[in-house]
């Protein structure tokens, strides 16, 4: 009877850890580098390197004029337009509403870009001449943080555009009303 | 004599400790607030708003410093002008801010940087 319950745990035991290994065998095939992809990053170092850096310095310039497009929009525009609308009584809960996760996305805009840039700095200081698996693993972390900051601003772009609609939506039912 | 002279030379040597002490002092509490205000540099996500590093110099000068835009009053009635107005200044911000596809991560992929996995591929790009 023991026995057969010893068996029956080894077996699940065995179960589970096979299945742990074989996920782990599938990840790490996903981002195993071949012989050829490792011989080009070697040989092809400083040119990758130049392209990173070239990439990185056109990323600081494009978060500082895209984020101050972003702050114009939000303080400068949507809330004074907001605060306006509550001091002449009106409804415009709609566009509190918006604004209120504008503000939510372009936080986390901010901090998907901040964790994108130290990761794509830290990509920079690998020598990829002696360390090129270790360099591609830490650029395929950089694609994955660069597309969390893609995704934040295509959000703001929605964002942008909702808060439009519900403007839209207010003039018009304003309009109504004075007509 | 002796003792007065021994008096004098004690009182010199604490003066001159109590300067090393001030000098050392001094120093420690200068080394804590850079380190506390580089530590703050770096956490709050400015350094990577700060084109004046080394690295930027070509592109500083790209930045978009418009200062003439103006803040949309928040106090005033709502009419049909008012309305007109923030719809003309919202479409042109929204516009620019919306005008490329920004961060899209094909920049970064293997073909870009030309570490793919067909070198023929690569050599002929």
């Amino acid at each position: 009877m023991n026995i057969k319950r010893l068996i029956f745990w080894l077996g699940i035991v065995l179960a589970a850890s096979s299945v742990v290994v074989s996920a782990h065998v599938g990840a790490e095939q996903s981002t195993t580098l071949t012989n050829s992809q490792l011989t080009q990053i070697r040989t092809r170092c400083h040119e990758v390197q130049a392209t990173l850096s070239r990439v990185h310095a056109n990323d600081a310039l494009l978060r500082v004029n895209r984020g101050q497009l972003y702050e114009r929009l939000s303080a400068k525009l949507m809330v004074p337009l907001n605060s306006r609308i509550a001091l002449n009584r009106l409804d415009g809960s709609s566009l509190l509403t918006m604004t209120s996760n504008y503000d939510r996305h372009l936080s986390e805009f901010r901090l998907n870009y901040q964790a994108y840039e130290e990761q794509l700095s830290s990509t920079m200081r690998i020598d990829c001449t002696k360390q090129p698996a270790t360099f591609y693993e830490s650029l395929q972390t950089a694609r994955d943080k660069r597309q969390s900051v893609y995704n934040s601003a295509q959000q703001l772009t929605r964002d942008i555009d909702d808060y439009k609609q519900a403007f839209t939506d207010f003039a018009k039912s304003y309009r109504e009303k004075q007509s | 004599m002796n003792e007065e002279l021994h008096e004098d030379h004690r009182a010199y040597r604490l003066a001159k400790n109590r300067f090393v002490v001030m000098l050392l002092c001094s120093i420690g509490v200068a080394l804590l607030l850079v380190t506390i205000s580089m530590a703050l540099y770096s956490s709050s996500g400015t350094a990577q708003l700060d084109l004046s590093r080394p690295g930027y110099a070509g592109i500083s000068s790209k930045i978009n410093s418009d200062q003439s835009f103006t803040t949309f009053p928040n106090t005033g009635e709502i009419n049909k002008e008012t309305l007109d107005s923030f719809e003309k200044l919202y479409d042109e911000t929204a516009k620019q801010a919306s005008s490329t596809n920004a961060f899209e991560s094909s920049v970064l992929s293997d073909e870009a940087l030309r570490i793919n996995d067909n070198p023929a591929a690569t050599a002929n790009q």
